[in-house]
């Protein structure tokens, strides 16, 4: 092979395997030299071109993401009809309360029990991958202590959560966390949703669950093991 | 089988950086190049359900992004940004590199946008010169043809920048 359509072949593709190219390196030990100053320019080009990227982007663009997704309820006709008694009972235990307080924990409601975004896969997440999330808030979990069906960004009522689903994926406990400045004061209990209210400096932990025990014991172990640094 | 969000946050997370350098390259602006990755992750949200090769995800975003750059400009909502102004590595990175690293990168913005974007396509994002070609919408032989002048003159440049600083030091 000649030296010119050599050089035009490694320039054009560094980490070519073509046999031509790999047999004329081997026989001429020019070629060869070439080839080699030439992947190591690529390995300093790639070093360049490798410009940081912003430790938050991917927590923005997921944020973004949940922003503009609006709750999208499965069936939200049935639901109002199939979850008229735990509605009832809910309003009940939050009678005297004010409008968006109550819409609030309506639409928390509807995202434990409806929201197509919050599916369980069957895949866990992962203790890391959470913290990635729980990050956006300060906060962290030093140890696990259940299994996490999901973790997922959402907007409940306007405002922006991260909403993570512990236990059984037949009956979940949820875990919302939300920004300090939502007030979510008071205490929610009640023969089928059981509900707590944790207040940490630098955010609010609201928990909602349908199995009394399991919720009682994720709640617990929950607010053992998270801490928020800011 | 994974769920829309489960797919898209798997998507960021194997492809927010690589997408963000190659805005960076592209746009030549940080803080420009970061709402355009927005954008164009946006965008992907919008049409994930027509993503089917998984395999095709990082091309699939790439033409996204370079959609949403043309739209910037169609929309004239940002600013033009003088190329001669700006640097696509920030300061910061700048100073840390050593003189080697920032010659190169003098070297790779005097190239041609021509020679430039489909070395940036190929050292950066690893494209094959088939997905270059699909991508720029040209034929191969083009690409091969633009990734050999692209190095052949970093090539050039550097030597010559070694020779000043050789002379200049003895």
């Amino acid at each position: 092979m000649d030296e010119l359509t050599f050089r035009r072949h490694v320039l054009a593709d560094p980490y070519s395997v073509d046999p031509e190219i790999v047999r004329a390196a081997h026989e001429d030990p020019a070629k060869k030299q070439f080839w080699q100053e030439i992947k190591q320019q690529e390995t300093e080009l790639q070093a360049v071109l490798s410009v940081p990227v912003p430790d938050d982007l991917a927590d923005k663009l997921l944020w973004q993401q949940a922003s503009h997704s609006r709750p999208v309820l499965k069936q939200p006709r049935v639901w109002y009809a199939t979850a008229a008694s735990v509605m009832l009972v809910i309003t009940a235990s939050w009678i005297g309360l004010n409008t968006p307080k109550q819409r609030f924990y309506d639409d928390a409601l509807a995202h434990v029990q409806h929201v197509s975004e919050h599916e369980i896969t069957g895949e866990l997440v992962s203790l890391a991958s959470l913290n990635t999330k729980l990050a956006r808030f300060g906060g962290i979990i030093n140890e696990a202590f259940g299994h996490i069906l999901s973790a997922n960004f959402c907007v409940i009522d306007g405002v922006e959560s991260l909403h993570v689903q512990m236990g059984n994926p037949d009956n979940p406990t949820s875990i919302f966390v939300l920004p300090k400045d939502v007030d979510v004061t008071g205490t929610l209990n009640d023969k089928e949703i059981n509900g707590k209210i944790l207040e940490y400096q630098a955010a609010n932990i609201l928990i909602m669950g349908t199995v009394s025990d399991t919720f009682s014991n994720i709640a617990d172990h929950f607010a053992q093991h998270v801490a928020f640094t800011r | 089988m994974m769920t829309k969000q489960h797919k898209y946050e798997t998507l960021v997370r194997a492809f927010h950086a690589d997408i963000f350098r190659y805005a960076i390259w592209l746009i030549k602006d940080k803080s420009i190049a970061e709402d355009v990755v927005q954008e164009t992750f946006l965008r992907a949200w919008k049409s994930l359900d027509n993503l089917h090769d998984e395999q095709a995800a990082k091309a699939w975003l790439i033409t996204i992004l370079r959609r949403e750059n043309a739209r910037r400009f169609e929309r004239k909502r940002f600013d033009l940004v003088d190329i001669d102004d700006v640097s696509a590595i920030d300061e910061q990175a700048s100073s840390d590199g050593n003189a080697q690293q920032r010659e190169l990168h003098a070297a790779i913005e005097q190239l041609s946008d021509e020679y430039k974007e489909p070395l940036v396509m190929q050292a950066l994002l690893g494209f094959s010169g088939d997905e270059i070609a699909q991508q720029l919408n040209l034929n191969k032989n083009t690409v091969m043809t633009r990734l050999f002048r692209a190095r052949s003159q970093l090539k050039k440049i550097m030597t010559h920048e070694h020779s000043i600083t050789g002379h200049a030091n003895g």
